[in-house]
């Protein structure tokens, strides 16, 4: 993974130098955002300048759209190379089936903030597992993600809202089910990885964020989802409802040895 | 018609004066031998089992505790059993072998001459490491049975359980308490080993699934009313849902629990290759279990061990294909050894978390590919074919299709040394490496064997290894048929031992000599049976050469990475 073409800003100076074609220019620090099936980018758009000291990727499975995104990307860049060169060299979107690559782009605990927003509902039967969420896809969204790091959902469809929740509060609590089917029973120990967290309502967003602090920025980041996905946008220019909820990852368990 | 061995497993009894067994899957039968002398000794479906179980109609709970036919003097283990008459079943309870059964009967008035064997073919076969059980997997019917296997080598089935999608491999934890199942469909299960599927009438009844399950029911039974309005719904993506949901509400109606105890470990959105059992020790903290998972898309994932499997504790990344076959030495747990589609054999540390050594197994078919065309007649085991430049045809298609380590003897460091030998999917060779203390694999020798390479079993006690190969197909080829007259004059099993003064494999003679007699006549008893094996064709390739299929075309290839 070659990260210096995403994000040529933040390439570790010294290495500029090395020629050889293949070095791996290392990056002064890694990404910790991720916005997963991110469409046209509006959200990366929008978050570059609120979090300027992160870095931010979209994934994106349509490889046309992927290559948009990067042209938005690299078009913003340069209209601001003079006023604010800075601005925009934190975000970059690359092509990938997350459902089955993420752990190819980020190592464990590595992001502090995956979006999942307005996700693909892929409600066919025979393909549940093509959904973005299920518990399969908690243990990865769990590994990439640091303890305390939280996953923001929104959708407009009330029951996939649900349906996403069933599977974050249940991964690895065994005392719950909410699985793909209702019939199984998942291993896993008292306590879920994922809590749900309390939000604030829809246009009260501005009173956490003058707490500031985490509540500020988690008012802040649900504020942008509602407002600046593409998606969302989409929604409230039809009147329609958006459901949004928030997990925050635990900290992994003690082994059992440990206990 | 089957009489190759598709797949080969080896049990050794704990107590140290039993000998080992030698087991393997020919088409739907299992059949056992002495590790230590090769002669013959049972076959699985015995003839009073299957008329048992067609007359009981009840095949996965006590009632299939049955007596199986033993076989009583030193001389008659020798044979295998000969086919029988048996009446057409006349109970038909419906269960699902005596509907087959039935259907047979029906179908056809020949075939009720001789005992049918009422199973798919056998897919995978494990030895627990105790080696009192033997487990083997039907890929038709998704069956996961478990056998008693008995000194004598008589396997007596305790259950049979039917998973949900097909079982793709199947490994026990270290205290053999637990099968863990890996599935087509990217999941992990875990069944207790002594598990049994439960009576129908429990299955019924609410309880069935456990505790939890009354609420489930409740969750079905409540009306379905999508939250979706028209308010709500505008793009067409969102109307496609609406729809969807209501189809997937009476799927959801639809789909049966499974009636034994089972959990879901964990899963991968890719088709699961193998999984494998680790327990590492460390000098901060008691051993700790861990679960291997492998799929199609090149992922080698670690996840903590029950009851923390759906923690995910790193991934081995390297693979540029799918994986097929993972391979945890002894004496080494904190080393894996993983191959598959692509044209390395990978070492990977598992504490370090990182690929150790990258082996070339491309050229080393090419060559030994080379040598086999360029000679135009060989016959036997040909000596070890050293390495050289090769010219490697690009179209040439490398594919793992088994790993195995044995330990054999000890570094002048008093370090074990582990030999390491893997096959591939239509090559007629074993290709032997070592790996020592140092953590690097070295290659040592391609063994070329009369006909490809099908399954491997490793023989601990005797420090060999037994192979069995395809009598049916050409040399290097997956679909050319061998002429006739070649294929009843080769032999199905091949045996070679390690001899740590030479450091070299060679072979074992009197054991090969033995399983190769044995094995032939297992194959000339079904000869006169049209049921036996039940494989050809189509079906007979897949059992056989069923990875290279996993390899995906171009357009796949695309909406992944
Ligand atoms: C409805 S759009 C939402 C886009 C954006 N998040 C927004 O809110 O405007 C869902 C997006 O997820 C992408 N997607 C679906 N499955 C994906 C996968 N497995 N990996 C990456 N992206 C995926 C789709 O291509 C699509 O662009």
């Amino acid at each position: 993974m070659d990260w210096s073409l995403c994000y040529p800003a933040f390439v570790v100076p010294d290495t500029q130098l090395v020629t050889e074609d293949h070095a791996l220019k290392p990056l002064t620090k890694p990404v910790t955002i991720a916005d997963i099936g991110c469409g046209f980018g509006g959200l990366l758009v929008a978050l570059s300048p609120l979090l300027p000291d992160e870095l931010i990727l979209g994934l994106e499975i349509r490889t046309q759209v992927t290559e948009y995104v990067e042209d938005r990307i690299s078009a913003l860049r340069s209209q601001h190379e003079i006023s604010s060169p800075g601005l925009y060299q934190n975000i970059a979107c690359l092509r990938a089936n997350t459902m089955k690559f993420l752990p190819n782009f980020f190592t464990r605990g590595q992001l502090s903030h995956i979006f999942l927003c307005f996700p693909d509902p892929h409600f066919k039967a025979r393909k549940h597992k093509a959904r973005i969420v299920s518990s399969t896809l908690c243990a990865e969204y769990a590994y990439v993600l640091k303890p305390g790091g939280c996953v923001y959902t929104i959708t407009d469809v009330e029951d996939l809202g649900e349906w996403m929740r069933r599977r974050f509060e249940a991964f690895g609590n065994s005392g719950v089910r909410g699985e793909d089917d209702g019939v199984e029973t998942r291993e896993g120990q008292g306590k879920g990885v994922f809590e749900k967290i309390e939000l604030p309502e829809e246009g009260k967003e501005g009173e956490w964020v003058v707490e500031g602090g985490e509540k500020g920025q988690m008012g802040m980041l649900v504020r942008c989802i509602r407002e600046e996905t593409e998606e969302g946008k989409k929604v409230s220019r039809n009147g329609g409802k958006k459901f949004v909820s928030v997990y925050r990852r635990r900290k992994d368990p003690a082994w059992p040895d440990e206990i | 018609m089957l009489y190759q061995y598709q797949c080969l497993a080896y049990c050794q009894p704990a107590s140290q004066s039993q000998t080992g067994i030698l087991v393997g899957a020919s088409g739907s039968f299992i059949h056992t031998f002495s590790a230590q002398n090769g002669r013959y000794l049972s076959t699985w479906p015995s003839l009073e089992t299957t008329a048992q179980t067609r007359s009981s109609g009840q095949n996965n709970g006590k009632k299939s505790e049955v007596s199986n036919q033993k076989s009583s003097s030193q001389d008659d283990s020798k044979r295998p059993p000969k086919r029988q008459k048996l009446s057409p079943a006349t109970d038909d309870s419906g269960n699902f072998s005596a509907e087959i059964a039935a259907a047979g009967d029906s179908d056809n008035g020949v075939s009720t001459k001789y005992q049918q064997p009422s199973n798919p073919p056998i897919i995978k076969l494990a030895g627990t490491s105790a080696g009192q059980h033997v487990i083997a997997v039907t890929g038709e019917d998704k069956c996961i049975r478990v056998f008693d296997l008995a000194a004598d080598g008589i396997l007596m089935q305790l259950s049979e359980r039917a998973m949900p999608k097909r079982p793709c491999a199947i490994t026990l934890t270290p205290d053999d308490s637990t099968i863990l199942c890996a599935d087509k469909f990217g999941d992990v299960y875990s069944l207790p080993l002594a598990g049994q599927a439960y009576e129908p009438e429990a299955v019924n009844g609410i309880d069935a699934n456990g505790p939890n399950s009354s609420s489930d029911q409740k969750q079905k039974q409540k009306p379905f009313a999508p939250s979706a309005t028209s308010l709500t719904v505008h793009t067409k993506r969102n109307r496609d849902v609406l729809r969807q949901q209501q189809k997937l509400n009476n799927h959801r109606a639809e789909k049966k629990a499974l009636s034994f105890d089972h959990k879901l470990l964990l899963g991968h959105v890719s088709l699961l290759t193998d999984v494998a059992c680790v327990t590492l020790a460390s000098p901060s903290h008691k051993p700790r279990n861990y679960i291997l998972t492998s799929d199609r898309d090149e992922h080698i994932r670690i996840s903590r061990g029950v009851p923390q499997a759906h923690i995910i504790e790193g991934y081995c990344l390297g693979h540029t294909e799918f994986i097929t076959k993972l391979c945890v030495p002894p004496v080494y747990p904190h080393l894996l050894i993983s191959g598959g589609g692509d044209n390395y054999l990978i070492l990977w540390d598992l504490f370090a978390g990182r690929m150790q050594q990258q082996l070339d197994l491309k050229s080393l078919v090419a060559t030994l590919k080379n040598t086999h065309l360029g000679d135009g007649n060989f016959s036997d085991v040909s000596p070890e074919i050293k390495t050289t430049e090769t010219k490697v045809d690009k179209t040439l298609r490398v594919c793992v299709s088994n790993i195995q380590a044995l330990e054999t003897h000890n570094e002048p460091s008093g370090h074990p040394v582990i030999q390491i030998i893997v096959t591939c999917e239509g090559v007629p060779a074993l290709f032997t490496f070592t790996l020592g203390v140092n953590a690097q694999i070295r290659f040592n020798a391609s063994i070329h064997t009369e006909s490809n390479v099908i399954d491997l079993a490793v023989l601990r006690k005797q420090s060999s290894v037994v192979y069995s190969m395809d009598t049916s197909h050409q040399a290097f080829s997956t679909d050319a048929s061998a002429d006739t007259v070649k294929q009843s004059s080769r032999s199905l099993v091949g045996c070679l031992s390690y001899s740590s003064d030479s450091k070299t494999w060679k072979e074992n003679e009197p054991l090969q000599a033995n399983l190769v007699a044995a094995t032939r006549q297992c194959a000339d008893s079904h000869q006169h049976d049209p049921q036996a094996g039940a494989a050809e064709g189509k079906s007979l390739h897949e059992l056989l050469y069923g990875l290279e299929s996993l390899r995906k075309r171009g357009s796949e290839n695309e909406t992944d990475v």
